[in-house]
Parts: C-alpha cells; structure tokens; sequence
C-alpha cells in the first residue's frame, strides 16, 4: 500500500505546473514549453511506476485506490483507482500527452503566447487523466468537465478558420451532454444511496428498479453519446478537428473522445445492466449507422482534417459495437479498438499538421499532389498511418474492429439475427474505409509532384511521434499486450450483465 | 521460434531492413532483397528435407480469439510445396528485378514492398491459425497496392492500384464475415480445429465456405471480381510474374485447399465454383484472343488459367488443383518476365510495336515459347501433365465419382477442353505477333537482356519443362501433396493423365492451332478498345452498380449532413446561446460566452434534476 501516491501524484504534478506557469507571469514564456516536456516526462515517469505497481493477474480488481471523504453531506468521496479497463487508457493519455508537450517546444501554433498553451495542455492532462481514474461518480463529471474548458481556450485561441464557431459549438454539444448525464448520475445517487463506482457496479445499482435504470442509463448514455461521438451527435468533431491546432486535434481525437466509451464500460454497463441488455440493439444500430455514415461522409469531405474526422465516427461505431454485444470479446474489442485508434488517430493529425504547418493548408483544392516526391518520408508516414487507420491486420487498427464483428456473431443479448446484419453492415464498413482513405492517398501522397521538395520530418518531429509508430505496429503483432490487462476486468464487468440477461 | 516463422519472418526482416535504409547504396539494397527470400528457400529446402512430418501443427502456443498474435503454423506436404515455389520465383523476381529496375529511383522502397509481400504469402502458406491467415491475406493485398501503384506519377497505376485494392476488398467482406462465421460456430481459431469442426455441420460448412468463397474470387480474379488483374498490368513485369500470376492470386486457390474438408461438406458451394470457373475460364480466354498488350494478354491468360485450379477444387480432386497451382507458377512467372524482357527491349509492351524480334533476343525468345507450350499443354511440359490432372478430375466427376453432381463434371470437362483450343490460338497469336514476321513500332536497336535478367528466364524454363513429371505414378508429387496431409484427400495416382482426355485436349489443341495459324494477327491488332477487348462490359457492370450508387450515396450523406443534421443540432444551440446572450449583455469577450454557456446549461441540470428526483 506504500505506492498509493501515485495516482494522487499523476494529478498533482501537471495540476501544480499548470499554477506555476500561471503566477510565473511573462518570463516563463521562453521556458515554457521545455518545462511542459519536463512535466510530462515526469508523469510519463509516475506512470511507468504505475505500470511497474500494477499487479496484471489482478487486474479484475482496483489497485493503488485512494479513497478520502471529501463532500460528506452530498455523498462525494475522493475515490481514485486503476484496473484493467482505465490503465491502458491512463497510459495512452500520458503517452500523447507527452508526444504532444515534445511536439510543442518547436512549433507554437499561431499566435504563440507558449505559456497558456502549455499550461492548458497541463490542466487538460489533469481532467483526462482524472476521469479515467475516478472512482465517485461526482468526482468522475467534475473531471470530466475540467477538459472542456482547456479544449475550447484551444481551439477559440490557436486554432484557424472558424475557430471562435466551432470552440463554441464544441461547448455547447459537450456541456449540454455532460448535464444530461449529470442527471442520470443524480438519479442514480438518489436511488441508491451511494456515488462509489466499484459499489455501484458490484450489485448496488442492479437494485434500482427497472424504470429507473432506463432512465438513469438513457441519460448517461445520451451524454456520453456526445462525447465518442455516436450518430447523429458528431456534428461538433469536424468543426472542431478542422479548427483545432495540431495537438489539440490529437489529444481531441486520441483521448477526448474515449472518454464517452469509457464512461460506458465504466458506469453504464456493471451498473444499469438491465436497462443497458434493453438498449444494446438500439446501441448496435447507431453504432453501425455511424460505421457506415462516418465512411461515406468522409469519402465526401473536400479537407484532409474533416477525412479524418469523420473516420473517427466510423471507428468509434465499432468500439459502440463492440460494446452493445455486452460480451468478453466484444469489450474487450471495444477498449482495444479505444487504444489502437487513440494512438493510429493521433498519428494522423500529427502527420496532418505537419503538412499544414508545410503547406499551409489541409483543403484538398489547394494541397500540392505528389507529397511521397516530395517529402518521402512524410509521405510515407501519411500512408503508414492511413494504412493503420483503415484496419490491416498486422497493426493496432484491425483486431478492434474484426473482433467487434467476432463479438457480435455472439452477443450477450438475445437478438442473434439482428446482430448479424449489423456484423455484415458493419464490415461493409470497413472496405468504405479502404476506399477513403485510398482517394486521401491518391490526392495527395501520389501524383507528380506539384512542389518540387518540402522540408522532410525534422528530428524533433520523429521523436515525439515514434511512439506512435511503434505502437501501432507493436500492438498490431501482439495485441495481446493489452488484452491480458483488460480481459479480467471485462469479465468482471461482463459477469455483472448475466444477472440481467433474460 | 519454430522453422516454418522463421521463413516467414525472414523477408519481412529484408524489408523493414530495406525500408529503414532506404538511403543505402543499390548494391545494399540488392543484397538485402535477394537475402530475404533466399534464405527462406533454404529454411523451405530445410523443412522439406524432414519429410515425413511428425505433427501437423507445428506451434500452437498462441492461439485463441483474445489471444493473438496467432502464430500456429502448419507444416504438411501442401504447405512444403507451395512454399518452395514461392520462395524460388520470389527469389528469381527479386534477381531479375536488379536489372528490370535500374534506373528506378525508388528501388529500395520497391524491392522491400517485394520482400513484405514474400512474407505475407508465405504467412498464408504456413498459417495454422485463422487470424494469421487473416493477416498474411490483407497485407498481401496491401503489397498488391503498393506495387501495381509503384509508377504513381502515371495516372492509369494509381486507377489501376486502387481498383486492385478495393476490388479485392469487396471480396473480402465476404472472407472476414466467413472468418468470423467460423470463429464464431467452431470456438476456435486454429484451422485444422476449426475446418474439422465446421466440416461435420452442412449448414455452417455452406456459410462459411459460402462467404470465403467471395474472398477467393476477389484474390484469385475469379468472376465478376476479376476485372482488377488486367489493369494491374501497369505495375512493373516482375510485379505481375510474382504477385499477379505466380503467387496471390493462387493463394485464392490455396486457402480453398487449406480449408478443403469443409468446402467438401457442401455440394452447393462446390457446385457455384464450377460454374463461376467455367464462365471466367472460357470468358478470359476469349478476351485474351482480343487483346492489344502482350502483358494483357498474359494477364487474361492469368484468369483463365486461375479458373482451370478452381474447376479442380469444384469437382474434387484438390491434387490436380495445387499441381496447376504451382505448374502455371513455374511457367507463368516464366512468361511475366520474358515478357518484361521484351518491354525492357522495346520500350513497349502494345503488341503493334513488337514482331520479328526472335534474331535479336534468342535467350528471351527461346525461354518464352517453351513458357507458351506449357501454357497451352504440350507434352511433355509441366502444363500437359498438371491440365491433364484437371481433366481427369474433371472426367471423374462427370462418372458421379465425387460429392458433385455428375453434369457439374461434364461441364467442367467440356469447358475445360474448348479453352484448351482458345488457350492455344491466343498463345499462338501472341507468339507470333511478337516473334514472327516484319518488325513494327519505332526502328531502334534490340539487344538481348543482360544475364542478371536472362538467368532467372533460364532457372525457371527448368521446372517448365520437367516439372510435369512428378505427377506420374512413380513421381514424388503426388506422395508430397498427401504426404501427412491433415486432411488426408483423393485417391494416389489421381494426377496421371488418362486415355480419354489425352485425345480430348490433343484434339482441341490442334484445333486452337489450326485457328491461330490462319488468323491474320497482324493486320488486325486494334487498339484494345473494343467491347470484347474491354471485358465484356464488367467495368461498366461495377461502374453502374457499385461505384455510382455509392458515390449518390456520398452525396446525400455528405449534403445531409452539413445540412438537416447541422441545423437542427443549432436549433438546439440557438436556444442556449440566446439565453446566454441575455447574461453577456454586461459583459463582453469569449471567456464569458463560455462561462454563460456553462451557467446556463447547470441551471437546466438542475431543474431537470429536481423534478426528476420529485417525481
């Protein structure tokens, strides 16, 4: 129990730079970003402890909980753990983190002001990092509020374009859908007493009656919904990809997002389990429409940011799927398919921004052809990254997706058949998705050469992105890295809905 | 690790290697190009040498749906036997390539695309486990990609890339949803497991090979997925030799023959690839009569030739089908990179620009015509004997012998015997539109290749002419094939050549011969441009039903959303930011808009949440 500090640590450290940078006042601007680098060097540190604390063969339990009163008259704890589900989220938060703070110290979005920049990035580490931690469910939307605020400074000051709309659109979709998931919590605090997590999923809201759970989960699920985003509540990510700066896409994609599919694994499934075996088919068939609707309007999108938000939809319909079969390979697909995106999205926007930063733009009417001419290397990466995304086996991208299907061959829940077509649809999904990202390829890595050269990817670039890259092929050939952490856990939260099953 | 990975992971070593370095010397990256497959035939040599086998699988440490990477690899006959072809062609194209892409700037990128894909194939050919087949399959196609788009400044390689792609991918829908059928109803992974499994129910087996089938016909260019191959043609001629005649789109035929128990339990599916091979048999053959481009003409022969392999899965004899696997490998590699040759000579592969270059290129001229006659089955080379074996099979089925209806078998062996006539007046055509008679196309001098392109010519003439024996009785092939076979299958002896279609194919051979004779090639070359030349119209057939509707679906996805779905999402907005709008009245700037936003949105969080909770 001595390394209990941890987590509290992981918070603390970015939550106390951030105020530092804050009262430093002028002068920290040249400092600034190196001292981000530090910083998330020593969380990248924090969590290797984590890792190296973390007991795998029981990762069905919480570890390294902390657990203080906090709010005693409104029931909320500080309730802070890690197990099989959030770890390997806590890691990829960390990891990006880091990517994006090394990535910054050259290239300050326009208009500078390093100092803002990197202390908002340090307080949205703060509330990532939290929400995947908390264990009260006052505490997780208190964390999961504090990212919105750093995200829209983001995008409203270093973003391009229409920024101040799309910042703003951004905060209206997230902070109409956290309060509609604020209810639910409230409702589900009122009914049982209790806002622990681990005890709410471990039997206490099972007991909530059945009319309650559904209104409960809808509520919750509705705000989280927002979050991945599941069609048709997305209409705020191309906006705000397109806007947003280049770490801010990054982080936006890599981990923002996750946060509503986490919250879904976390919350709803263990603790409304009965309303959740209701909802799972309708779930399934957003998630597929989203598949297919996030494939065809990406095939549509005149912008190389809106491609590849829109192929977020897409693959975020298959962690939705993965998670509406409520079986152990389809969450387990679901939290895998969360990782591998995280890590291969996050590549592609910085690969994105690095031709923006080049070229000055990401519209497919103004990019120059032939970028693998040009900047072989940064071509290569485009298509490495591309390649990932639209699911080869062999990397990270695929085994989310074909296991999703795998799930869904089998689901928990009674209608076989109609989990079926959706398997179907699903992987006609997966060949729109070749085909996109085949026309991003054809427009702009090949071609001859309207630019005769461009600077290739400079050494500061490779550093903060080959992470990703080793990543993506690492878990690509042993995606059972992350599955024996999480599969524990999935079969606890999966044990948890048999109760419920008809 | 076990010896059958190491030979996968070789090649993929030589291209990481090539691809990191990509800034190497020519020489460099020669060497680690040609190290790469070489020495995975040696490991192939090494396994064969074992013979007989003790056990089947040889690794199933790592098997299992929520335990990959799946690394269970399986070392039989079929498996020894394919891999040493494709480890010797790849190792010849590899070579050839040396000189074919001289003056390529980007060789080193193109030599390790080679090498990965040497890998994928061979990960298809040793997989034992469904998830590393899954694997070795799509990045096979992704090589295809990369390699028929390898001249991406030419529009037609970058149409012709993508088609291949995304072709290929249609097909695979069916593939992954047949893997997933079969994961799902057998509960495992492991191939021989699972083919077992699924084998004993008639209606799973008919799914699942149903919908694998559909991956099969895409991979192996099999109607009406098959309209890809002709236009992979604008990839380099080493690419089409391996990738496009020798290897991947034999892999098609493979898996079929990996997973044969169970496409065996269902005379339906059976029945739908003997029909689906006789049309795309005859059909490209007749296409390939038309065709204005030497290496279209081979690539048509291709399809042809891929249907010949599944008609003998159909009728059930999965012998005869891998002995024209890798017969056709040998001799239509061969032909890929005489004809490659040829291009690099001419400076074109129309056939309006070749003619009467036999004097000049003797090597090349020779090597080619013995590739020809073993296309059209001549006796004694290796395409006699392994189109022989698909008659026979053929022959049998028609005597009721096999789970197909006997009609199945007549057809088969009818339409097998007719392209046998078509197969050799186009082989004629193209000999002698190329070899023959006045020199076209723009005078300039013709020098016969340097050795570095013309020895691996002369290494695979040798299975061309001599392969063919290994199929009689007192041959190994047959022993090798069944040899600890986890799916012990047909009868010894089943690939010898009988009366009855001996006469059959000689007749239709001389017929086909009498019609290339007469036909005046030369004054009637065309452009390719005729209804026929073009495909029969398929193009248009994917145009209208598939790439049409969907780019309408594009469209209104694409308008729907920036309209209806916007809107009314900002319908929504419109009423907070107005009533937010009251609040910043007093106040000015962003930060306030947020926080109004925000005050806003608690205030209804909490009156919802009162009633909620009084109620």
């Amino acid at each position: 129990m001595t390394s209990n500090w941890l987590l509290p640590a992981l918070l603390v450290v970015p939550l106390l730079a951030s105020v530092i940078l804050l009262v430093a006042g002028r002068r920290a601007e040249s400092w600034a970003t190196w001292f981000g680098v530090g910083v998330q060097s020593v969380g990248l540190v924090l969590m290797l402890g984590v890792l190296a604390e973390y007991k795998r063969n029981m990762s069905g339990s919480m570890q390294l909980v902390v657990d203080a009163e906090w709010v005693p008259e409104l029931l909320v704890h500080f309730r802070l753990g890690v197990d099989g589900i959030s770890l390997p989220l806590i890691a990829l938060t960390s990891l990006l983190g880091w990517c994006a703070a090394v990535y910054t110290v050259r290239r300050v979005p326009e208009p500078g002001r390093a100092r803002a920049l990197v202390g908002l990035l340090l307080l949205l580490q703060v509330g990532l990092l939290g929400t995947f931690m908390a264990l009260d469910l006052i505490l997780f939307f208190l964390f999961f509020e504090v990212v919105l605020a750093p995200m829209w400074f983001l995008i409203a000051f270093w973003g391009s374009g229409e920024r101040r709309r799309a910042a703003n659109t951004f905060i209206l979709y997230t902070v109409l859908g956290s309060v509609v998931m604020l209810v639910g919590f409230l409702i589900v605090i009122v009914k049982t007493g209790s806002a622990d997590m681990v005890a709410l999923a471990n039997g206490l809201g099972e007991q909530m009656s059945g009319n309650a759970q559904l209104a409960a989960a809808l509520l919750i699920l509705g705000g989280l919904a927002v979050k991945t985003p599941m069609w048709p509540f997305h209409t705020w990510l191309p906006d705000a990809h397109t806007a947003a700066p280049t770490v801010g896409s990054v982080l936006l994609a890599g981990v923002l997002l996750k946060m509503g599919t986490y919250g879904m694994v976390r919350i709803v499934v263990p603790t409304l389990p009965d309303a959740m075996v209701q909802i799972a088919p309708y779930l399934a068939a957003f998630a597929v429409i989203g598949i297919l609707y996030g494939a065809l309007a990406s095939y549509g999108q005149q912008d190389l940011k809106r491609v590849i938000a829109f192929s977020s939809v897409g693959h975020m319909g298959f962690v939705l799927l993965g998670i509406s079969t409520l079986s152990v390979v389809g969450i387990n697909a679901a939290l895998f398919g969360n990782i591998a995106h995280g890590i291969i999205t996050g590549l592609l926007f910085f690969v994105v921004g690095g031709i923006k930063q080049r070229t000055g733009t990401t519209a497919f009417a103004s990019l120059p052809r032939g970028l693998y001419a040009s900047a072989p290397r940064l071509g290569f990466l485009l298509g490495f990254a591309a390649v990932a995304s639209l699911g080869m086996p062999g990397l990270a991208g695929f085994w989310g997706e074909f296991l999703s299907l795998v799930g869904a061959y089998h689901p928990a829940v009674p209608e076989h058949l109609f989990y079926r077509v959706m398997l179907v649809l699903a992987a006609v999904g997966m060949v729109l998705a070749a085909a996109y990202f085949l026309r991003v390829l054809r427009r702009v890595g090949q071609g001859a050469a309207s630019q005769a050269t461009m600077d290739d990817v400079a050494a500061d670039e490779w550093l903060s992105w080959t992470p990703l890259i080793a990543l993506t092929v690492v878990l690509g050939l042993a995606p059972v890295l992350v599955f024996q952490v999480t599969d524990p856990a999935v079969r606890m939260v999966v044990e948890s809905v048999a109760g419920a099953l008809p | 690790m076990t010896a059958p990975l190491v030979m996968v992971v070789l090649p993929a070593v030589a291209a990481v290697v090539g691809l990191l370095l990509g800034g190497m010397s020519r020489a460099a990256a020669a060497t680690i190009a040609v190290a790469g497959p070489l020495a995975a035939l040696v490991v192939a040599a090494l396994l064969a040498a074992e013979q007989p086998w003790d056990a089947p699988i040889v690794d199933a440490g790592f098997h299992g749906v929520l335990q990959p990477f799946p690394a269970a690899t399986v070392v039989d006959g079929l498996a020894v036997s394919v891999a040493l072809m494709v480890c010797f062609v790849a190792t010849l194209v590899q070579i050839y390539s040396i000189g074919y892409m001289k003056d390529e700037p980007r060789y080193s990128s193109y030599a390790a695309f080679i090498s990965l894909f040497t890998a994928a194939m061979l990960a298809v050919v040793v997989a034992g486990d469904l998830l590393f087949l899954v694997v070795g399959w799509e990045v096979m196609g992704l090589c295809s990609y990369l390699l028929i788009g390898q001249n991406w400044e030419q529009h037609e390689a970058r149409r012709a890339a993508v088609k291949a792609f995304l072709v290929t991918k249609v097909g695979d829908i069916g593939f992954i949803v047949g893997v997933v059928v079969l994961i799902g109803t057998t509960g495992t992974t492991l191939i021989p497991n699972a083919v077992q499994a699924a084998s004993s129910d008639s209606t799973v087996a008919t799914v699942a090979s149903g919908l694998i089938l559909l991956g099969v016909l895409g991979k192996s260019a099999q109607f009406p997925l098959h309209a890809w191959l002709p236009d992979a043609m604008a990839g380099p001629s080493p690419v089409s030799a391996l990738i496009h005649a020798a290897t991947m789109v034999a892999a098609g035929v493979y898996v079929v023959a990996r997973l044969y128990p169970m496409f065996l339990a269902s005379p339906e599916v059976l029945t739908a690839m003997a029909v689906i091979a006789c049309i795309t048999m005859l059909g490209a053959a007749v296409i390939a009569l038309v065709q204005s481009d030497m290496k279209r003409v081979l690539a048509w022969s291709t399809v042809s030739q891929l249907a010949y392999m599944v008609a003998a899965l159909a009728v059930g004899s999965r012998d005869a089908a891998v002995f024209h696997l890798l017969s056709h490998a040998f001799f239509k590699a061969l032909l890929f990179l005489a004809a490659g040759a040829v291009i690099h000579a001419v400076g074109s592969s129309a056939l309006r620009d070749t003619g009467g270059l036999r004097q000049s290129m003797p090597v090349t001229f020779m090597t080619m015509s013995i590739g020809l006659l073993a296309l059209v089955g001549v006796f004694p080379l290796s395409g006699f004997f392994s189109k022989e074996s698909v008659l026979v099979a053929a022959e049998h089925a028609a005597e009721g012998d096999e789970v197909v209806a006997p009609w199945v078998g007549w057809l088969v062996l009818v339409v097998a015997v007719v392209t046998i006539a078509v197969t050799a007046a186009y082989a004629l055509r193209l000999w002698m539109l190329t070899w023959v008679g006045p020199r076209r196309g723009e005078a300039r001098p013709i020098h016969e290749t340097p050795p570095v392109m013309y020895v691996p010519l002369v290494l695979l003439a040798v299975p061309t002419l001599l392969f063919g024996f290994t199929a009689l009785d007192v041959g190994a092939l047959p022993t090798w094939i069944q040899a600890n076979a986890t799916q012990p299958l047909a009868t010894p002896g089943a690939l010898t050549p009988g009366l009855l279609t001996i006469a059959l194919s000689v007749t239709a051979l001389l017929v086909g011969v009498g019609v290339g004779l007469r036909g005046r090639w030369s004054s009637g070359i065309g452009d390719g441009r005729s209804f026929l030349a073009r495909g029969l119209g398929v193009d248009a057939a994917y145009d209208w039903l598939a790439v049409r509707p969907l780019l309408v679906l594009v469209r209104w996805v694409t308008e729907f959303d920036s309209g209806v779905i916007q809107r009314t999402v900002s319908g929504v907005g419109v009423g907070t930011v107005a009533s937010g709008r009251q609040l910043q009245r007093t106040q000015r700037g962003d930060v306030q808009r947020y926080v109004s936003a925000a005050l806003t949105a608690l205030i209804v969080a909490v009156v919802i949440t009162l009633v909620a909770v009084a109620t």
